[in-house]
């Protein structure tokens, strides 16, 4: 494996990385509006973020590069603002990345919301605890399963990702180059040799995140003394 | 004090409430199922929306009119569900320690206690590691209890605290909430179903009817007018006698009560502190009656009595005698017809009403 193929993987994991945590504080408070708010928007809501899921991530890009390239006034103001262009950057591809991710981390935390019985949250308040205490001692512990899964698919799901970036990100390296473009580049210039070790890598990595994710799920053996 | 002034409306039920309480003394609510005990609980812990007002004491915990709404966590209201609940990734004794933890972050007025004190007053020392689903019924809902004091409640609201455990494992809870409540004054408002629970804890009881409050007082004096059977799980009829400790009997094991100049007396195992005053559960078909004093039975308790009503139907074999004791106190009596006419009773007339001691418990 030569030296590039290490920068493509540490972008990779640097974005994957920065989409999950950014998207945990997204995510979070969306999911538990969607679980407790019997609001008539909720359909509505729910539908837009489980979207990117059905969408081919063309149509993500395109409306991305429409809205964000510099000549938009959007696109212009963002960079008046941070001096860099959302597209063909990191930045972009973080942002598009939380968009395009954004179901694999609100549906399973939202499962797991649905599952904390009310009467847990309204015994903790009735208690005196306030709504911080709720969520560090009550929410996060109670629902810990659901939200690592929902972290460890977001992840997974942006390491795999390639369509999008691919229209909006390019393929720059140590920029915008990550694994799947750089399989994608490997085999249209037929270096297989380089493209069967980062697509076997990807599979190893996929099964056993994967393969994490259900053994946590898995109810747990209660023992009956 | 505990004053009331809500309307809350559900698509087939509407609570309606205006009434002041005053809770120097533990108070029960009874009332038909759906007739809004529940939600009268949970309306004062601040859970159901309402519009009107609520004040307990000198605090306003919600006033519509004034924008005033005091959240739940700030009530500093202990609240025991039905089914109680608790933090099931916590074991036991985590449970309670969260409950001191979060009451040691805010200013309360309620009793101090520590987890240590209560895991020993309590008898939860061997089932502090437990998971909350490796306990009983009971022992969960002692751990509640435990946990609700801990938050150190200016009020308890208990809603039906005995009802989901086991007939005979009540006394893994009642010994405990009592005793605290001996020692410690702490306002109570218990919702229940069982007329044996309103005699041993609560001295005045409110009624429930679709919503509204429709009695209020005295509990002898409620449930003497109340329609028992839609009210109470038991078949069977049951009155209140107030009576009051004279002494107890070591050797035999027997407390002895005044009611007015007739004595009563009850076996008991207990034997801590009795109250100067207690409710003697009395069931019509434990009370006989006599037209002259007995002597020479078996039976201690004789109350002397004038019949006040005689209910006779020929449907039944049953006649239902409502006799006025000593301090204008009701019981009631379940004979049969035929010993109704053998011994020629009548409204007016005195009588000896006689009660098994054995049948009666504190």
């Amino acid at each position: 494996m030569n030296s590039i193929d290490f920068s493509v993987i540490l972008l990779t994991i640097q974005l994957a990385l920065i989409t999950t945590l950014l998207l945990l504080v997204l995510g979070g408070p969306i999911a538990w509006w969607l679980s407790r708010s019997q609001n008539r928007l909720k359909p509505a809501v729910e539908a837009i973020t489980t979207l990117p899921l059905v969408l081919p991530p063309t149509v993500l890009g395109f409306y991305f590069l429409v809205v964000f390239n510099p000549h938009t006034p959007l696109g212009s103001f963002i960079v008046f603002l941070t001096g860099e262009s959302l597209t063909f950057s990191f930045q972009g591809l973080v942002v598009a990345s939380i968009i395009y991710s954004m179901p694999f981390m609100v549906q399973p935390l939202k499962i797991a919301f649905d599952k904390l019985d009310q009467g847990i949250l309204e015994s903790a308040r009735v208690l005196g605890a306030n709504p911080w205490v709720c969520l560090y001692r009550i929410v996060i512990p109670s629902c810990i399963r659901g939200i690592v899964s929902a972290m460890v698919l977001t992840f997974a799901h942006t390491v795999g990702e390639f369509g999008v970036v691919l229209m909006i990100g390019g393929n720059i390296p140590g920029k915008t180059r990550v694994i799947s473009i750089a399989i994608y580049e490997h085999v249209e210039t037929l270096n297989y040799e380089s493209a069967h070790m980062l697509a076997l890598g990807l599979i190893v990595f996929s099964f056993l995140t994967l393969l994490v994710v259900y053994a946590m799920n898995r109810e747990p053996t209660v023992r009956l003394t | 004090m505990l004053s009331l002034n809500i309307k809350l409306k559900r698509s087939d039920f509407e609570l309606s409430i205006d009434t002041s309480l005053d809770l120097n003394t533990p108070t029960a609510i009874l009332g038909a199922n759906g007739s809004g005990k529940t939600t009268l609980l949970r309306t004062i812990a601040g859970l159901e929306r309402t519009s009107g007002k609520i004040k307990f004491n000198d605090t306003v915990w919600i006033d519509t009119d004034n924008g005033i709404n005091v959240s739940t966590r700030r009530r500093a209201i202990g609240y025991l569900t039905q089914k109680p609940l608790l933090f099931p990734h916590m074991d036991v004794e985590s449970n309670l320690r969260f409950a001191e933890y979060v009451s040691q972050q805010r200013t309360l007025t309620g009793t101090a206690i520590s987890t240590d004190e209560i895991l020993k007053t309590f008898d939860l020392l061997p089932l502090r590691n437990k998971k909350t689903f490796e306990i009983s019924g009971g022992e969960l809902s002692r751990t509640a209890l435990a946990q609700t004091l801990l938050s150190r409640p200016t009020l308890l609201l208990l809603d039906e605290p005995l009802a989901s455990i086991d007939v005979n494992r009540k006394k893994d809870l009642i010994p405990y909430l009592e005793n605290y409540l001996q020692q410690n004054q702490l306002p109570m408002l218990y919702v229940t179903h069982d007329i044996s629970e309103v005699a041993r804890f609560c001295p005045q009881s409110i009624v429930l009817d679709n919503g509204s409050v429709v009695s209020f007082g005295d509990s002898s004096n409620v449930i003497q007018t109340l329609a028992q059977d839609s009210i109470f799980e038991s078949t069977d009829v049951s009155t209140l006698l107030k009576v009051k400790f004279v002494k107890y009997d070591s050797t035999y094991q027997i407390v002895t009560f005044n009611l007015g100049s007739d004595k009563i007396f009850v076996p008991t195992i207990k034997q801590d502190r009795f109250p100067s005053q207690v409710y003697l559960r009395i069931r019509n078909l434990d009370v006989g009656l006599a037209r002259t004093r007995p002597s020479d039975v078996s039976i201690r308790n004789v109350i002397s009595g004038t019949i006040s009503a005689i209910q006779n139907d020929p449907l039944t074999p049953y006649t239902d005698i409502q006799l006025t004791c000593q301090n204008e106190q009701q019981l009631h009596s379940r004979i049969t017809r035929k010993a109704c006419e053998e011994l020629q009773l009548m409204v007016g007339q005195e009588v000896f009403a006689l009660i098994k001691s054995v049948s009666l418990e504190l």
